[in-house]
């Protein structure tokens, strides 16, 4: 494979310790020299922090995974904020969650989600999912900057 | 006036005396009539005969006066006296003198003194004819004598003057016509006795029959007969009288059993009559339901209107006055009435009016029912509907928060439980691929062990997941071609199919179904999964999968050429969590067959299977269509 410039970071809002631990190693196992910058939110109120930050000139990110049970705000609030939001809209936001639940995918798609995928239980996918949302999102997928 | 004086007495007593009365009444009369006609007789009779006589004598006289003889002239005057009747005769001379008379002393003397001695109505009457001047016979009826008074001249100068009495022969007449009149007077009398004789047999008792009769069926003894025959009026009349008893008897028959099936059944019957206070005049039997005897109620001892529930009364006298003014004669409402032991009886009342010929209402009548046990069960079953629109709304909460709850679990479920998964199979990987060097084999057997407990326990949350979600989802129909739907589960498939060398043999014949698409893929997803686990070691497997329309359903088969089962575990096959073999040898969590089950139940359809131990297994499904 060719190694081609990434368009900017990846935005992960994760609460859960574990899930972070492995999707970091996930992206970090992945089948691809170029190195890749990941920001990380530990909850909704943190992952809505990053709105003025990048008003204020912050890169905005090529891609946020977003976890949908996240304390206080929840990870379809801060979709909603996002995909109503005057600039950050564009924005592409995939939805990286537990839940099978048809409600679930339904009201994520209404919200404007770009995509939603199910946490692979199986490690070895999970490490070939991450690698898939990398070479997409940041890589073929080409969003207004 | 008579007549109703006349009626006072019984007709067998005065048709008798009446027929008596005009008996009398008639003899009376006739006794009158005959006398007047005795008197005109008799002076026809005397007046022809002294016209006789008269004419007689002229002839004798005037013989003798030629002759000159005045003795002989006296002789035959005189001898006038012989006749009956004549009291008087005189010969009179041209001077005056009477030269004949029946008395001696009257003669040779003038007429005045001759007849001095009679009575002056007497002399008048022969001193006025004497002066009579007349040739020939002539003969007057003086006034005030009853007498017929004749002169005629007898040549060639006299005047013989005859007084003939009319007294005499009149009773002589009126004697023998009295005999004759007692005579018919009792003959009339007779006549009359037999007359009512008669009567009394053929019409007075017959009538005192039909009279008695006619008594006894107006005092409402309809047994009674009159009895009477013939063919005239009376028996007539009799026949009639019996048939109309024997009318009235069945009427009043009938109306004694209509009366009695008022009186037995839960109706009660009311006729007031419409005058004021409105007087009950019928009640039946059957108001003694009420605690009230018919009695009480014909006195006034209870007065309905004071029956009447209070609340119930203005709307009552309302409708009546309404009715009574402007109609309709017909009237059905509910109203409550009070048992004599004071409870309120619900009564739901028909009534109607009655009116005369002119239009005036002269009676109310009504019939009420007792609907107080339907009222209340009425009533009950409001109360029991609000309660139970109550308890509805409730339970529906109850389940409303109890899916809710299930809803949250079932996330839970997928969220919470699959999290730690990810850990566990994400470290023990990690361990296998940066600690390999410091494990030996078997720390590395039971990491592998770990993973492989990781997997079932996520194959395991997904079919529970799976079935909880077919358990509250609601069947979609939608159409389906069901070779497109088989084709796409074979996909699924492929690749296990490839590595087991397995032949597929689809045989579908039915056209485009209406189902639940989501429902219907499950169900083939598990049943050719199942086919391809317990077929594995079959050279080669072999899958039939076909489809049927028959008698108004779809019959869909999957069949393999695997292990198979005993029959005597089929309906455990079915059930959750249950497993014929141990997961080491085909693994699976136990749900993939009650899953099966539930998704085919909730589209209304059926499913069994057949099999033998070694010779595979037919799973048949069927759908009504």
């Amino acid at each position: 494979m060719t190694t081609e410039a990434v368009s900017g970071p990846i935005l992960l809002v994760e609460d859960n310790n574990v899930d972070l631990d492995l999707a970091l190693r996930a992206f970090a196992r992945r089948d691809r020299t170029s190195p890749i910058e990941i920001e990380v939110a530990r909850d909704g109120e943190e992952a809505l922090a990053f709105l003025p930050r990048w008003e204020s000139g912050h890169p905005t990110p090529a891609v946020i995974l977003l976890d949908n049970k996240l304390p206080r705000v929840s990870g379809l609030d801060v979709l909603r904020k996002l995909k109503t939001h005057e600039r950050f809209r564009r924005i592409p936001v995939v939805m990286l969650t537990s839940s099978t639940e048809d409600e679930d995918v339904r009201t994520a798609y209404d919200a404007g989600v770009n995509s939603y995928i199910v946490k692979p239980i199986d490690f070895g996918r999970f490490i070939e999912v991450a690698e898939q949302i990398e070479v997409y999102w940041c890589a073929v997928n080409h969003t207004q900057r | 006036m008579v007549w109703p004086a006349l009626t006072v007495l019984p007709g067998r007593i005065l048709a008798p005396l009446l027929l008596a009365g005009f008996a009398f009444i008639g003899a009376a009369l006739n006794y009158v009539i005959q006398v007047q006609e005795f008197r005109d007789q008799v002076a026809t009779d005397q007046r022809r005969r002294l016209t006789e006589i008269l004419n007689f004598e002229q002839n004798r006289l005037e013989l003798q006066t030629g002759l000159a003889s005045r003795f002989h002239l006296s002789r035959i005057v005189a001898s006038m006296g012989l006749r009956s009747a004549v009291t008087n005769a005189l010969l009179v001379d041209a001077n005056g003198q009477v030269v004949g008379a029946m008395l001696r002393v009257r003669l040779n003397r003038p007429l005045t003194d001759a007849i001095a001695s009679e009575a002056p109505a007497v002399r008048a009457g022969l001193l006025a004819i004497a002066s009579s001047q007349g040739k020939g016979i002539e003969i007057v009826e003086p006034h005030g004598d009853f007498a017929l008074l004749g002169r005629v001249a007898i040549r060639p100068d006299m005047t013989l003057i005859v007084r003939n009495d009319l007294g005499i022969p009149l009773a002589l007449r009126a004697a023998a016509g009295h005999q004759e009149l007692w005579r018919e007077t009792a003959l009339i009398l007779l006549f009359t006795a037999a007359l009512a004789i008669l009567l009394h047999v053929l019409w007075f008792s017959r009538t005192a029959r039909l009279t008695q009769a006619v008594a006894a069926i107006g005092e409402g003894r309809f047994d009674t007969r009159s009895g009477l025959a013939g063919r005239d009026e009376l028996g007539q009349i009799g026949r009639a009288l019996d048939r109309m008893a024997d009318d009235l008897r069945i009427r009043q028959a009938n109306l004694e059993q209509l009366s009695a099936l008022i009186d037995h059944s839960p109706v009660v019957a009311i006729e007031w009559r419409n005058a004021a206070g409105l007087p009950v005049t019928y009640v039946s039997d059957s108001v003694r339901q009420w605690g009230y005897t018919p009695d009480e109620l014909l006195s006034g001892a209870v007065r309905y209107r004071d029956l009447i529930h209070p609340e119930d009364r203005p709307r009552l006298r309302t409708a009546l006055v309404s009715h009574l003014t402007g109609g309709p004669d017909d009237y059905r409402g509910e109203h409550r009435v009070r048992h004599v032991s004071g409870q309120w009886i619900w009564l739901d009342g028909r009534t109607w009016l009655s009116r005369d010929a002119s239009g005036r209402v002269t009676h109310v009548r009504s019939v009420l029912l007792d609907v107080t046990s339907l009222k209340k069960t009425e009533e009950a079953l409001l109360r029991l509907n609000a309660t139970l629109e109550a308890r509805v709304v409730e339970r529906t909460a109850q389940l409303e928060a109890a899916n809710r709850e299930l809803e949250s679990f079932s996330y839970a479920i997928s969220h919470d439980l699959k999290a730690p998964l990810r850990g566990i199979d994400g470290y023990s990987q990690i361990l296998l691929e940066d600690y390999r060097d410091r494990l030996d084999d078997e720390g590395r057997q039971f990491l592998a062990n770990i993973r492989r407990g990781v997997a079932q326990m996520h194959e395991l949350i997904e079919d529970l997941l799976a079935y909880a979600h077919i358990e509250r989802s609601v069947p979609q129909p939608e159409p389906v071609a069901l070779q497109q739907l088989v084709d796409e589960v074979l996909d699924s498939y492929a690749h296990e199919i490839s590595t087991l060398g397995a032949k597929i043999d689809v045989d579908v014949r039915t056209p485009e179904l209406s189902v639940d698409r989501n429902g219907l893929a499950l169900v083939l997803r598990n049943l050719v999964g199942n086919a391809l686990k317990f077929s594995r070691n079959a050279a080669p497997p072999r899958i039939g999968i076909s489809s049927r329309e028959e008698a108004g359903a779809m019959r869909l088969q999957v069949r393999d050429n695997g292990i198979g089962f005993d029959m005597k575990y089929h309906d455990r096959i079915f059930g959750i969590f249950q497993r014929l073999h141990r997961a080491e040898d085909y693994p699976g969590t136990g749900v993939g067959l009650a899953l099966v089950r539930k998704a085919i139940e909730r589209m209304g359809g059926t499913v069994r299977a057949e099999s033998e131990p070694g010779k595979g297994a037919t799973f048949l499904v069927e759908f009504p269509l």
